[in-house]
């Protein structure tokens, strides 16, 4: 080896350590700093959506406690007014079956805003009474499996499943043209599983995320996010929509 | 035109941000001063070193001393951005000091242009301005290439990553020719006078008034 040569090789070689560590250094710099955005936006998320089901809680309990209660004050009082005339007599009637059909939609407004039900009796009750609801108002066939037990996930938890599963049997009534809807709820593990399957027109899943379409998707994922979900949205044309949750507890 | 013209020119684009920095200087604040001040150390050594080699043939003495006071201005400057903790970058510094004080008497001479401290704090510097690079690129939301601190750190790293590689041949004093060193530190001028006009453009960024971020 020729005495200069040593000298080459301590400083390639010292040239090569030195890249390597200052790309190690840049690369686990920036996973680093990534990391701490995911963390710092899934805290903002968590934040917003805590507020906004706050606020829908609150809507939803004036509505009912008061308005509800005004109204059916209002409907006792009118009760009581004796009426001799015919034609009073059935405006007397009209009125009443006005102030049943707004004490009716309040009490749907309220629920859509927050289900007391959720609170009492638990996200599987909730979900077979939203569907039960649903399938009485409109043709499309609905079958439910939803069996958990009361308090496996937490309250917050809950109410994110409860909205997911609300923003997909909206979006299957409004776009999907589905006669039938499948919906599971259960323990597998230690996940709960929730399954939603239609049997409608399906649709474009990189077109709706790439055109920035779909609102209700993007809620969805969200949701998902923040439970720590995995979700599986399977879906082709006119073979309908598949949308599966794996949900940590 | 003889190489050393060349060298000498690109090392006296510095001039474009000592005058940015005079014209920003009152909106530079506590933020920012400290890397005028760098700026404005940097041009005055530059010129130094070439009026030092002319005379005396060496610029190595004020050259040694500058990189141990561009080290802590620029510890400073990451202080300041990083709003961290002053223990840490004591530590730095003293390990710095430390390093320089080896190089320079222990190992070799002061009248000599000593590399190892070179390359340590050149790799120090591009960790901290990689940090404040990454930390701005994943959070801030406004525009990044009118971010001074953006522009400043992109130079950085740029800079001290060839000046760590560039140094290493004279640490080891590998046997290549003149020629070799010549066109190697005509290339690290060559980055120098990038990072030149990046700081300049930098400089010129410098906001009156800044607006408040949070991460989110």
């Amino acid at each position: 080896m020729y005495p200069g040569e040593t000298r080459i090789y301590g400083a390639l070689l010292t040239g090569l350590i030195l890249f390597t560590g200052l790309m190690v250094f840049f690369i686990s710099s920036i996973v680093r700093y990534q990391r701490k955005r995911v963390v710092a936006y899934h805290d903002l998320m968590q934040e917003e959506i805590g507020l906004l089901e706050k606020e829908r809680s609150r809507i939803s309990n004036d509505l009912h406690d008061e308005i509800g209660m005004m109204l059916s004050a209002i409907k006792l009082l009118l009760s009581g007014i004796k009426l001799e005339k015919t034609a009073d007599k059935t405006a007397m009637e009209k009125v009443t079956g006005h102030i049943e059909e707004t004490m009716l939609k309040i009490r749907h407004l309220a629920y859509n805003l927050m289900p007391r039900i959720l609170e009492t009796k638990g996200l599987a009750f909730a979900v077979n009474d939203l569907l039960n609801m649903i399938s009485f108002s409109n043709s499309i066939k609905i079958e439910c499996h939803c069996i958990l037990s009361k308090g496996l996930l937490d309250p917050a938890k809950e109410i994110h499943v409860f909205r997911i599963v609300q923003e997909i049997i909206n979006n299957i009534l409004k776009h999907s043209k589905a006669t039938a809807i499948l919906c599971e709820l259960k323990e597998v593990g230690k996940n709960v599983v929730l399954h939603i399957t239609d049997n409608g027109i399906g649709f474009d899943k990189r077109r709706v995320m790439k055109l920035r379409q779909g609102a209700g998707l993007q809620n969805i994922a969200a949701r998902a996010n923040l439970l720590g979900a995995k979700l599986y949205i399977t879906t082709q044309h006119n073979k309908g929509t598949d949308y599966l949750f794996e949900i940590p507890i | 035109m003889p190489v050393y013209i060349w060298y000498i020119i690109l090392n006296h684009t510095i001039l474009f941000p000592v005058v940015a920095g005079i014209i920003r200087f009152r909106y530079a604040g506590k933020e920012y001063l400290p890397f005028l001040i760098l700026i404005w150390i940097g041009a005055f050594n530059d010129t130094l070193s070439l009026i030092l080699a002319y005379t005396l043939k060496t610029n190595a003495l004020n050259g040694n001393l500058y990189v141990l006071l561009e080290y802590s201005l620029l510890l400073y400057i990451f202080y300041n951005w990083n709003n961290g903790k002053a223990t840490w970058y004591i530590i730095w510094l003293a390990l710095g000091v430390g390093g320089w004080v080896t190089d320079n008497f222990v190992y070799h001479s002061i009248s000599d242009n000593n590399s190892f401290f070179r390359i340590a704090y050149s790799v120090i510097t591009f960790f901290f301005a990689v940090d404040r690079f990454n930390k701005i690129v994943v959070f801030e939301k406004a525009q990044l290439f009118k971010n001074p601190q953006f522009l400043i750190c992109t130079a950085f790293v740029v800079y001290y990553f060839c000046k760590a590689f560039a140094e290493i041949p004279n640490a080891y004093h590998v046997p290549f020719d003149d020629v070799f060193y010549m066109r190697l530190w005509l290339g690290l001028a060559s980055m120098n006078f990038l990072s030149n006009i990046t700081y300049g453009i930098a400089i010129l960024c410098i906001q009156e008034k800044r607006e408040f971020t949070v991460h989110y």
